[in-house]
Parts: C-alpha cells; structure tokens; sequence
C-alpha cells in the first residue's frame, strides 16, 4: 500500500513539476537577445510592418509577456502543447513522431550498456589490478571519454563502407517502409505487424547508433560497478561468507552483487534519461530521426512551444525514471520502505 | 554452450543478411541524399531553399527554367502571353490538355483561385506577389495579371512555388481558401505536407519529416512520363554520411558534400562529380554611418578595405569553383559582368594610400562581427580569421565577434553593425532580386547606405527595377555594377560554388540553381 501510495504521490508531483518547466523554460528563452519573429519571417517579410505585425498577431507575439504564458498554460493544462512555430504542426504531433526514435535508439543502447557495464565491472572487481582488470578499465575509460561523433563516423567506416556487415544511416534500409505505427518502435510495430524482415532490419539498423550511444553509459556502469562491489567484497560479512567456506561465485552473486547494485541503479537512471534527451551529433550522424535534432532545431529558431514541448518531455522522462530508480531500490534492499 | 554459440551466429548472420538486402533497391526509383530545410510541401507557404527542388516535378506554374540556366525563363503551363503598353497587364493563353493528378482540367480559375491564396495567406514568399493588383480568368485558357507598378522581374517571380497552379477543387475539399483571412481561415497545411494538388510529373506519396519525402509518378500527367516511378529525398544531414552512402550505393545522389568529401571522391569508378555556380554570394558589410562604423564609416578606408584582401585565398576557404563577382550580382543573372581576375582584385600599396588619405595611416582596431554559420560547405568564423589576417597589412586590427546567426540577425537588419561578414541567397532568380543593395533598399540601409548619399545609383536602380526592355535593362544593370564596384559598403568576396556527387549512370542530374536538381528530368 505504500508503494502505491508513494507512486501517485510522485505522479501529483508532475503536475507542479510541468508547470515549474514550463515557467523556468518559457522565462529563460525570452531572455535570449533575439526575436522569434527574425528567426523565422523571410527578410522580405520583415522589411513590410503589415506583415510583421499579422505574424505577430497570428502567434499571439504582439501580447505581453505574462499574457502569453497565461494563455500558454490555460492550454498546457487542457493537454495542449500549442503549434509548433517553426514546424506550423502540433507540438504534440512533433514529439510523437521523434520521441519513438529516441526511445527505441535510447532502450537498445541501455540494454548494451547495462549488460556490458556490469559484468564488465564484476570481471574487474574481481580481477582487481590484474591484465584483464586493466584492459577493461582502459576500454570503461575510453568509452566514456571517445568524442561520439567520431566514434559514431569510425564505426559507420569500418562495419558499413569496408566490411559491409552493417547497415547505413536511417532507422530502415530504402526498401522498407515504415510499419504501421501503433508504438513508433519499429522493431516492435513491425513484429505486431508480423513483418519479421522488417523487424530485422530495423533492428540491425540500431546496433551501430545503439553501440556508440552505449559506450559512454557502459563506460560509467562499468567503473561504478567495479568500485561498488569492491567496497562491498572488503565488509565484514562477505568475509564471513567466505569463511563459511562458499564458492567466489556464491559470495559475489548472493550477497555481494545486490548491494553492490545500488549505486550502479542510479547510474542507469541517469544515464537513461540523459539518453532520452536526445544525441545530436549521434542522430546527426546517423541521420536518426529523434528529438535531439528537433530540440536543436526548436532553439535555434525560438521556437517557444517546441522548446517547451520538448523540455517537458525530458522532466517527465526523468521523474519516471527516478521513480522506477526507487522501487528498484525496494527491490534491490528490502530495507527501504516508501513514506 | 554450443547452442548458444550457434545462436548468436544465426543472429549475427540474419542481420547481416537484412543489411545486405538493403542494397536491392527497387527498379526505377531515385534517391537523393540531402541536408533539406524545407518545413511545408503547401506552394502558398513554402520558402526554403529546398522546397523548389521538391515541389517542381509536383506543381506547374505559368513560366519555368529549363535546363541549368536561370537567366530567361520559358513557358511552363501557359503557350503564350502578351504585355500592355504600360507593361502593368500581362495576358497568358494556357495550354490545352493539361489535367491535375486527379483528373479535373487545369484552367485559368484554378491559376486566379492559386493566386488569390498564396497573396491572402501571407506566407514567407508572399512578397514575391506583392505587386500584383488583380487577377482575372475571363475563360477557362486565359490568365489576366494586372501589376500595381511596372516589374522587369515579373516573368522570372512566376516560376516561384507562390505562383505554382493548384487543383482548387481538390484543394477545397481538403481545407484551403483564397478569401481575404485566409491568413487564419485556411487550414490545408497539414493536407499539403503529405499529399498535394498539382499536375507536374510526380505526386506527394508521403512526407515523414528529417526522414525522407516520398514523390510517385502521376498516373495523369499531361506532359512527357519521367524515367522513375518513385523520387525519395531522403534527409542525411551529415556529408561523410552522405557520401558513404553513395559509395555503397544505397543512394544515388550524395547532394551536400563539402571540399572535404569532394576530395575523397573524385575519380571513384562508377562516380560522377559535379561542379557548378551557386547563386550564394559572401559579402562583408561596411557601415557608412560614423555613428555606428568609426573609422570604417570612411569612404576611402572602405575602398582600402576591398583592396587589401586576398580573393585568391578567399576563393581557396570556399573551395573549387567559388568565384569573385564585381559587385553583389550573381554570375549567371541576366545583366550580371564576368567576375573579377582575383589576383588583380588586390592591391595593398593603394590600399595603404587609401588609408593615408583617410587620415588612418597607423591604422585603427575595430569589431568585425561574424555569425557562426557554414555557407555552401564554409565555415565563415574561418574566412573571417583570413580576412583578420588580410586587413592587418593595412594596419585594422579587427576583433572577431561571433555569435548564433539569430543573435547576430537583429543588430545587422538594424544597421548596428560597423564591419561584419555575411551571406545572401536569392528569393528568386533576377537581378532585380539584388537591387536591395542598393542605397536606400534593404540591405543598403543595413550598412546605413541611403538613397541621399547616392542619388544617381538609387535612381538607376529604381529605373532597372521596372525596366523591360532588355537592352536598357542590360546596360543599365552594367552601370549599376561598375558604380558598385568604384565605390559601395560592401566588399563581395565569393558566389559559391555548389558540388555534389551521382552514380555515373544517371543522366540530367544537372544543378539549377533554383530548382537545385531539376528531378523531373533525371534518368538512368
């Protein structure tokens, strides 16, 4: 019961948490010394007042300040993100069509991560200060310090143009269409459409963004992996449990790895929801429909409803997220209670 | 453990088999890799440097280009037209036989309905009909445009997506008006990004944003069928993509590639690279007010200015093909000199003069703003640090400033700016386009530069604009030039050049400027 309680309690919190967003958001990008009506009416068009001031009115920039968020938030609170002024399309339209690409890209390369991050972590605890715990802190480091963008066009070089084992930019090979869109993941419409080749290939189109997405997140879970269970392996009960006479294998898996987890829990939320956000240079790159480039696009124009849009989306995935960090944290120590 | 061995190579071999497949492109469909920046397929609306490329296979219009050249257009869905006396009425017979992709007739109602929509609804292109008084379809072949003042470009803005001619009945149907609040009224735009209402070669098939648009070939076009069944413009934003696309031949057109890529490669079997002249120009601005220029507000150190870069170099930054027009005229326009011989462009004894006689002989510091934008592949924060190096030799120290192109936009329509550097793309493709940088027209005031401090040029400008007699307007676009040349705030530094790269077997994959490729016409 406190579970749920805690739960609704947090899902309470987002509304207060959408409009602080959209507040903070909203006054922070009307202090850029720009003007969105420069940023997308044609010079010709911003020579005649006649048509500055009928965008203007259009897009209800001719009203104060306040007014403006006002009217912002009465529709925020009936669900509507407003119009796009860059795309002239709903907001919610836009995040629909570029939120799924993200998700789908940001899902495979946590699996990735989390996979190889913590078991690489483990062989490196284990081995601790041995070759093979060297090796793998080398490549933990490097994972996380190799610039995405070039690691991003090596990989495209090597697996794509040379060995040819892999697939090129786009979520799907030119002779696929998109399947019906019923969750935006391709991979997934496409096994609900009972299309298998497609899946298939929309899948393998995620392996080289999802690795290279990956191998900053799987850098950081490797070395928190490592330290934690370190500190874990030196406390007094594991050297109990070895005294018992149990197998290493026992010790670790048993009574070391879930305490030892925790930290690496939030590691994964964070690095999740930084995922979510949205690469630029990766999508770019990779020429990955997602809502980095969108967001990008949205700031660089003014684009006031795109970029709230898109700032609201991101809380509400980090709030999520954290709070699926902590009833992980119940799961993982049955001594947390949720109040 | 063997199993699970096994298992992973099937994996691995299923998706490698999926990738491999990818390359089995269906018969008879192009594809164009580009960076586009198109935001609506609705020719009313649309403005982009793009959404030409993508909406003439789909929409007619009265007049057109033919091949690479901008400089005269032809008929496109009329037969023949006729000027008044005054040059304020133009007439135009249309065509017979031209049908929709629905089927319904083209006639001049549907031009005069188009017309009316694209003046209401105001959008970025709508200057472009701000000269026209009325429109009138007194029969079903005949298009009567009546002009508020006399228009040299006339024929030329035509060919321009504001004027491309709609299937009103269809358009209708799905939410579009020309009545006079069409501005708020209207509410076809959504229709228009995925479908389209036109009688060009092609249809709208399909439009996912920075994925690709889909054009299929219209089962009743009037004119000649085009060779492919399908067009997609996929959006690769990264060159290096591009052209590992293109090597693998995923794509058939790699349509953004800067210096770098072109390097790489050129003299590939089965690659064809293309150069040709962009209609972009680099330019840097001088203000002439005191106020807001200083030192560079002076005549002369203008001059001296000109005179002291290096347009050999200059051309190097913008890579190969990039030229040195006289004055802000594009090479190619109609009336437009040939470019300058770069080498001679510069002379740094005069320049020094010139600084004497300004009364700057040791110089002076100033600001020299730059947005951080790449033009046609260049970066201009890396011409503006040449251009540093360029003007030390006559003693200006310059401060480089830069900042986003929508920070640095305001203070330059403003007329803040005492040096900057900048760039310009036609809104459509005349001389008359480039009349704005003249004293008193919009870009001259940007540099402060108004109609007072040169009488003689504004007049001749004034004179060029309306002038249809293409002898006069040729020599008087000639004088305009020469006079820039003598003595303007601006310095022009480049028209680009515009590269990009096809598989050898594609034929007419030749570049337009206005349509960038004319995909209509490209074959195998």
């Amino acid at each position: 019961m406190g579970l749920v309680k805690y739960i609704l309690r947090r899902m309470l919190f987002l509304v207060f948490l959408v409009i602080g967003v959209s507040l903070i958001v909203f006054v922070i990008s009307h202090t850029v010394p720009s003007d969105p009506v420069l940023a997308n009416l044609s010079q010709r068009n911003m020579d005649n007042k006649e048509m500055v001031a009928a965008y203007k009115a259009k897009w209800g920039l001719d009203k104060p300040l306040y007014e403006q968020y006002l009217i912002y938030l009465g529709a925020l609170l009936r669900g509507d993100l407003g119009t796009s002024i860059r795309t002239q399309r709903p907001v919610a339209m836009d995040l629909g069509q570029y939120f799924p690409a993200t998700l789908e890209l940001a899902l495979f390369a946590i699996v990735i991560a989390v996979i190889f991050g913590v078991s690489f972590g483990i062989v490196s605890a284990i081995k601790r200060n041995n070759p093979t715990d060297r090796i793998i802190r080398g490549i933990s480091v490097l994972g996380a310090s190799v610039p995405s963008f070039w690691l991003a066009l090596m990989v495209l070089l090597l697996f794509y143009v040379v060995l040819g084992i892999a697939p090129g930019p786009g979520r799907l090979s030119t002779r696929f269409s998109a399947p019906h869109a019923v969750t935006g993941l391709f991979v997934l419409d496409a096994i609900i459409a009972g299309d298998l080749s497609t899946a298939l290939d929309a899948f393998s189109h995620l392996v080289l963004p999802g690795v290279v997405l990956a191998a900053f997140t799987m850098g950081l879970i490797t070395r928190t992996t490592r330290s934690s269970l370190l500190e874990i392996l030196s406390m007094d009960y594991i050297r109990t449990a070895r005294a018992k006479g149990l197998a290493d294998d026992k010790v670790i898996i048993r009574h070391a790895l879930g305490n030892a987890l925790i930290p690496v829990v939030t590691v994964i939320g964070l690095g999740f929801g930084n995922l979510l956000g949205g690469m630029v240079l990766v999508e770019t790159i990779f020429a990955w429909p997602g809502i980095g480039r969108y967001a990008y696009q949205a700031a660089r124009n003014l684009d006031f409803p795109a970029i709230i849009g898109v700032s609201i989306l991101i809380a509400i995935n980090y709030v999520i997220i954290n709070l699926l960090v902590d009833i992980l944290y119940g799961v993982l120590d049955p001594r947390v209670r949720y109040e | 453990m063997r199993m699970k061995r096994l298992g992973f190579a099937a994996l691995i071999a299923a998706l490698a088999l999926a990738a491999s497949g990818a390359n089995a492109a269906p018969a008879k469909q192009l594809i164009v890799a580009l960076d586009p920046d198109y935001q609506t397929f609705d020719p009313a609306l649309a403005y982009e440097a793009y959404a030409m490329m993508a909406l003439h296979p789909v929409y007619d219009t009265l007049m057109q280009f033919d091949g690479p050249s901008c400089d005269e257009p032809k008929y496109g869905v009329a037969e023949s037209h006729s000027i008044s006396a005054d040059g304020l009425t133009y007439t135009f017979r249309l065509r017979k036989g031209v049908k929709f992709s629905s089927g319904n007739p083209l006639t001049a109602k549907d031009a005069k309905w188009s017309f009316e929509r694209a003046i209401n609804l105001k959008g970025n292109g709508a200057f472009l009909a701000e000269g026209v008084e009325s429109v009138a379809a007194p029969d079903d072949q005949m298009v009567v445009i009546k002009l508020k003042s006399k228009d040299a470009s006339f024929l030329t803005k035509l060919t321009s997506n504001v004027f491309m001619i709609l299937d009103s009945k269809t358009a209708q149907a799905n939410g579009a008006t020309n009545a006079a609040d069409a501005q708020t009224s209207d509410k076809a735009k959504l229709w228009f990004d995925g479908h389209s209402a036109g009688s060009g070669a092609y249809v709208i098939e399909s439009y996912t944003p920075q994925v690709e648009l889909v054009l299929a070939r219209n089962a009743n076009y009037w004119g000649k069928a085009p060779y492919y069944d399908k067009i997609v413009l996929k959006s690769i934003k990264d060159p290096a993509a591009q052209l590992m696309m293109l090597q693998k031949k995923d794509i058939d057109v790699a349509f953004n590639l800067g210096p770098e890529q072109v390097k790489q490669v050129k003299g590939k079997k089965d690659i064809e690279v293309a150069k040709a002249q962009s209609m972009t120009l680099t330019f840097m601005l001088m203000n002439r007010d005191p106020q807001v220029g200083g030192p560079v507000a002076n005549v002369d150190v203008q001059k001296a200015i000109r005179l002291a870069l290096d347009y050999t170099g200059i051309q190097t930054i913008a890579g190969e093909g990039a030229i040195t027009p006289v004055a802000p005229f594009q090479v190619g326009f109609f009336g437009t000199l040939p470019p300058k011989a770069p080498k001679e462009a510069q002379n740094i004894a005069k320049a020094k003069e010139l600084m004497k006689k300004a009364g700057y002989e040791k110089g002076f510091k100033t600001t020299f703003e730059v947005s951080t934008q790449t033009v046609e592949g260049m970066d201009l924060p890396t011409l503006a640090q040449k251009i540093q190096g360029d003007l030390k030799q006559i003693g200006i120290e310059t401060e480089i400033k830069t900042s986003d192109i929508m920070v640095a936009l305001d203070p330059y329509r403003k007329g803040k700016q005492a040096l900057s550097l900048w760039y310009w793309g036609p809104d459509y493709p005349d001389p008359n386009n480039q009349l704005a940088f003249l004293p008193g027209a919009s870009v001259g005031l940007r540099a402060n530069w108004t109609a007072a401090m040169n009488p003689k040029l504004a007049a001749l400008g004034d004179k060029a604009a309306v002038e249809v007699d293409s002898k006069a307007r040729a020599a008087d676009l000639k004088a305009i030039q020469e006079a820039m040349d003598a003595d303007s705030p601006f310095a022009v530094l480049l028209q680009h050049a515009r590269q990009y790269a096809y598989l050898s077997e594609l034929k007419n994959a030749y570049y337009n400027d206005f349509y960038k490729l004319n995909l209509a016409v490209v074959a195998k």
